[in-house]
């Protein structure tokens, strides 16, 4: 009965099991257990179990001897003999040790990088229950966008179950902030309701986050910003002035984490937006991010409908129109672009991070296929080492572990060389990326990755040639008639053109990549951004428009001057609010409205198609006229429009003329309809307004030196800022310009140890082949001849490559090109281009051997043996 | 042929001895009984390895029992070689006790 309770210790059972030799393992468990049971009858459980352990000391000694010693003395010998393999054959061992380490440089940097992009606003205490509104089926953002109305979070948090609170973002246009003497322009603010704090995680360093802003004017800023101001004064309870009114600042936070998708550096209460005049506050103006907070496991799908419901009810017009809000997890938003205009938001792209996951990937496994190919090209030379360790009892167990230890050996190498190589690529690669990555190999992640990365990489760089070079035949071996034929090479062949495939369609995505950027930089906007200067319509500058207009116009280098009221690269006011002739019941029309004055037009170089532009000889247009482009017109489907009646809210007027469609906003998107009429008053527009400013291109020193003159005497206080348009029109692309900089890198590693592989492989088949060329030459054969037999094959292969790389690059750059609204045809000759770029690459690498096998005395060659 | 070590010789004619009864336990009380020592299972399975090895025993399985967690007796018997190593030992003890009767300590 009580045998079941008592049994021999489990763990000293399992020390055992280990430790007796093989052969006589089953019997001798059998007869210690009876032994122990047979005890515990006699003696007792505390006896029997002692002799049971007692039975590990005897075990103990022979298995160190046979195996413990053994295999330390086998290892010995595997490491020098690998030692002697990697020294003796430095050429063939440097290429896989480089390919190896730039691939695992290239992997280790994405890792970093897809690392840091994964660890976005994980940091907040309630973060799996945050969630953000997203509208969708909005007219010109059909794939949703995340503006929202602002009665609407506080009418679901009474009404839907499961919101627990919410907090409704908008951001602040660039404002100047000052402080004593010091005087800033900032750009990175937020206006948020107070209960931010009580969702989102961003620790008080002063002030307390209950209080914080209950007041109107109560700002938070981070210690950055506080010590920018103040130096080491806490600020709490200072008095700012932004932009002539006065802030208290009531707290200070935390700089925000880098990995965060809002970041700002100031902090306004929502209250403060009912001084500020340009927020519609009713359900039909979408200018509001919304955050919920949510009960845990609650049903977002439905919120999601409960939410529009709400919407319905209360008469929001776009919920009318087919608008629906969805719910979207914290968690998604860094990897989703679709905030990427809000200037609080700091977005990624997925997309980007599968395309370099993949990409990495792809250098890795091309340098893993070079040392396939090398091991088993050379395979010859370490066939009788096989032969003899076979002869004297290895097995082929022992064999393959042999062969993947060595490339397991080789792959660690090659991770040291990869570690140094990112420390020194690093920070080119936070550049291009603008993130700041850090190497921190204490990171237990990191290092559990590197061991992955290592152990993967020398098992698929070493798995197939421990398998084929474990299964020669002894006798065949060391008889003396082996060759390496057959199986090999057709794989060997394989492997070759999955390579160089992989490296075309990367070469043909990146010239693909290159043209669009290329496109994107120098495609026809529709009018002229060339020696524009802006500056921000800030202090005095409205105030006194004319004066100061009049003043720029003094100078010869300055050649015209218009007020915008704001700059369509930076933002886009839209509304539905419009009413036209002929309008029909139902018909709505989404329109992007901005004010400019009487120069506007001709200095951007906008063509109207029809009517005029605004004039000074008409005392109505003023107040009256309005200027649309060609897409409102095809919007409202309106004929002869101009002289047709349409108006903004109250403001009824005329349409004077009627502009042609051309590219306000990025090239992303599709053109929009636009509404102009006369920015009569500058001084409405210090919040966004721009003055834009024309000058000789030829003297632009001398022209920026007397804008800033006029500044200064304008404007005593503010900073004099300024930025020229085409610049500011190329950042719009930026994203795309980083990634097409690390796509080249990419490509060139790639190529590079493509090229490495080949080089290798190249020179050892002409090894092999010396005395064959040296018969060749000897029989008559020319040295031309002799380099087109050996470069031949090899240049065969990379012709074939082509087949499989063109449709893939073709099928994946076509996919990416349909992100862009405005994207180039995929032309024939970035294929060809590419191909034979890696042709030739192919070529002169093989007909380095090939040439020096060629020219060699064929004397040489004969005589040894 | 390499004669057999003393421990060796006796596993063997221990085997011999207990013919189908053979197995690790049995060997050892058989050891225990001869040399009247105590002997641990692992200094019986040591040599016993070895002369498995070495092709001097056979081995075969019994029936599974439950005093030993479910596993079979391992029964062990002389190969053919196992016996010739007994025979030459043989051999050679006769030889070199050959004459001597009373085995005693002479005092000078």
């Amino acid at each position: 009965m009580n045998r079941q309770t008592i049994n021999p210790p489990r763990i000293a059972a399992r020390i055992l099991e280990f430790i007796i030799q093989k052969d006589i393992r089953y019997g001798a468990m059998g007869d210690l257990e009876e032994q122990f049971y047979g005890m515990r009858k006699e003696h007792g459980a505390f006896k029997a179990r002692l002799l049971y352990w007692k039975q590990i000391c005897g075990a103990l000694p022979y298995f160190i001897k046979n195996t413990v010693l053994w295999s330390f003395i086998m290892f010995k010998n595997y490491l020098k003999t690998t030692f002697r393999n990697t020294t003796r054959h430095r050429g063939y061992s440097f290429i896989n040790l480089a390919g190896l380490a730039i691939g695992m440089a290239c992997t280790l940097l994405i890792l970093l990088w897809v690392k840091d992009e994964l660890s976005y606003d994980r940091f907040h205490e309630n973060g799996k229950d945050i969630y953000r509104v997203m509208s969708y089926g909005t007219k010109y953002m059909i794939e949703g966008v995340d503006a929202t109305p602002a009665p609407l979070a506080p009418a679901v948090k009474e009404e839907v179950p499961g919101i627990v609170n919410y907090a409704r973002f908008s951001d602040v246009p660039k404002l100047v902030f000052k402080y004593g003497d010091k005087v800033f322009y900032e750009t990175r603010g937020l206006i948020a309701d107070p209960s931010i704090f009580e969702i989102f995680t961003f620790p008080f360093v002063h002030g307390n986050p209950k209080t914080a802003l209950s007041e109107p004017l109560d700002i938070v800023i981070t210690e950055t910003m506080a010590k920018k101001y103040f130096g080491s004064e806490n600020p709490v309870g200072k008095t700012m002035e932004i932009e002539g009114s006065l802030a208290a600042v009531k707290g200070v936070i935390q700089d925000i984490p880098h990995n965060s998708h809002i970041q700002f550096d100031f902090l306004s209460s929502y209250d403060f937006i009912q001084k500020l005049t340009s927020y519609g506050m009713s359900w039909g103006s979408f200018n509001f991010v919304t955050y919920l907070l949510l009960e845990a496991n609650r049903d977002i799908q439905e919120i999601g409908k409960n939410i529009t419901a709400i919407a319905a009810k209360n008469n929001c017009p776009q919920v009318k129109d087919g608008v629906e809000f969805r719910l979207q997890p914290l968690s998604a938003i860094h990897l989703d672009n679709r905030g990427a205009f809000r200037n609080y938001i700091e977005v990624g792209d997925r997309k980007y991070v599968y395309v370099f996951s993949i990409i990495a990937f792809f250098v890795l496994f091309i340098a893993c296929v070079n040392f396939m190919n090398l091991s088993t090209a050379r395979s010859t030379t370490r066939a009788k080492e096989v032969g003899m360790r076979k002869t004297v009892g290895a097995s082929r167990r022992q064999l393959i572990m042999q062969f993947f230890g060595e490339s397991l050996f080789l792959t660690s190498m090659a991770c040291v060389f990869a570690l140094i190589l990112v420390i020194i690529l690093l920070p080119a690669f936070n550049q291009i990326t603008g993130k700041l990555l850090k190497l921190d190999l204490f990171d237990i992640q990191l290092v559990l990755g590197l061991i992955i990365i290592v152990f993967l990489t020398a098992l698929t760089a070493g798995s197939y040639p421990a398998i084929y070079l474990s299964s020669f035949k002894p006798v065949k071996v060391l008889k003396g008639v082996f060759k390496s034929e057959g199986k090999g090479q057709t794989f060997r062949r394989v492997l070759v053109v999955t390579q160089f495939s992989l490296s075309i369609a990367l070469l043909i995505g990146t010239s693909v990549a290159y043209n669009q950027l290329h496109f994107l930089k120098h495609s026809k906007l529709g009018f002229n951004t060339e020696n524009i200067v802006y500056i921000p319509v800030k202090e005095n500058i409205g105030k006194r428009y004319d004066a100061f207009k009049a003043e720029l116009l003094n100078d010869s280098n300055i050649l015209s001057v218009a007020a915008q009221y704001y700059l369509f690269a930076e933002e886009a006011f839209r509304s539905t609010d419009y009413y036209w002739e002929g309008k029909e019941k139902g018909q709505e029309a989404d329109i992007i409205l901005n004010l400019v004055d009487y120069d506007f037009i001709p200095m951007l170089d906008l063509e109207l198609v029809e009517g005029r532009n605004f004039s000074k000889e008409y005392s109505t247009d003023a107040t009256e006229a309005y200027i649309l482009n060609e897409e409102a017109i095809k919007e409202m489907s309106m004929q002869n429009p101009v002289g047709k009646q349409f108006s903004y809210g109250k403001r009824k007027g005329t349409i004077i003329g009627v502009l042609k469609n051309a590219h306000f906003r990025s090239l992303h998107m599709n053109i929009e309809p636009h509404v102009f009429f006369f920015l009569d008053d500058v001084s409405a527009a210090t919040q966004y307004g721009v003055v834009l400013i024309k000058i000789n291109g030829n003297n632009t020193e001398e022209a920026l030196d007397k804008i800033k003159g006029v500044w200064k005497k304008f404007n005593p206080l503010y900073p004099f800022e300024y930025h020229f348009l085409n610049q500011k029109y190329d950042s719009l692309y930026r994203k795309e310009q980083k990634i097409g900089t690390i796509m080249n890198a990419f490509t060139l590693f790639a190529i590079i140890i493509s090229s490495l592989g080949l080089f290798g492989l190249a020179s050892f088949l002409t090894e092999q082949r010396t005395r064959e060329i040296g018969i060749r030459k000897v029989l008559g054969a020319s040295e031309s001849s002799i380099v087109f037999l050996l470069s031949k094959q090899f240049t065969k292969w990379v012709l074939i490559s082509n087949i499989f790389a063109w449709p893939a690059a073709y099928f994946i750059m076509n996919e990416w090109l349909k992100s862009f609204a405005y994207r180039i045809n995929i032309g024939i000759w970035a294929f060809m281009l590419s191909g034979m770029l890696a042709v030739g690459i192919a070529f002169i690498t093989v007909s380095y051997q090939a040439f020096r096998a060629a020219w060699a005395n064929p004397a040489d060659s004969l005589r040894y043996e | 042929m390499k004669l057999l070590s003393r421990i060796e010789e006796i596993i063997l004619l221990s085997i011999w001895r207990l013919d189908d009864g053979a197995y690790g336990m049995a060997i050892r009380e058989e050891v225990i009984k001869a040399t009247g020592k105590k002997w641990l299972l692992g200094a019986i399975y040591g040599p016993l390895g070895r002369l498995h090895k070495n092709g001097y025993v056979l081995t075969f399985q019994g029936e599974p029992t439950p005093e030993r967690g479910g596993r079979s007796k391992v029964y062990y018997r002389l190969s053919r070689e196992g016996i010739k190593a007994l025979r030459e030992i043989q051999r050679v003890n006769s030889v070199i006790w050959n004459g001597i009767e009373e085995l005693e300590f002479k005092e000078e």
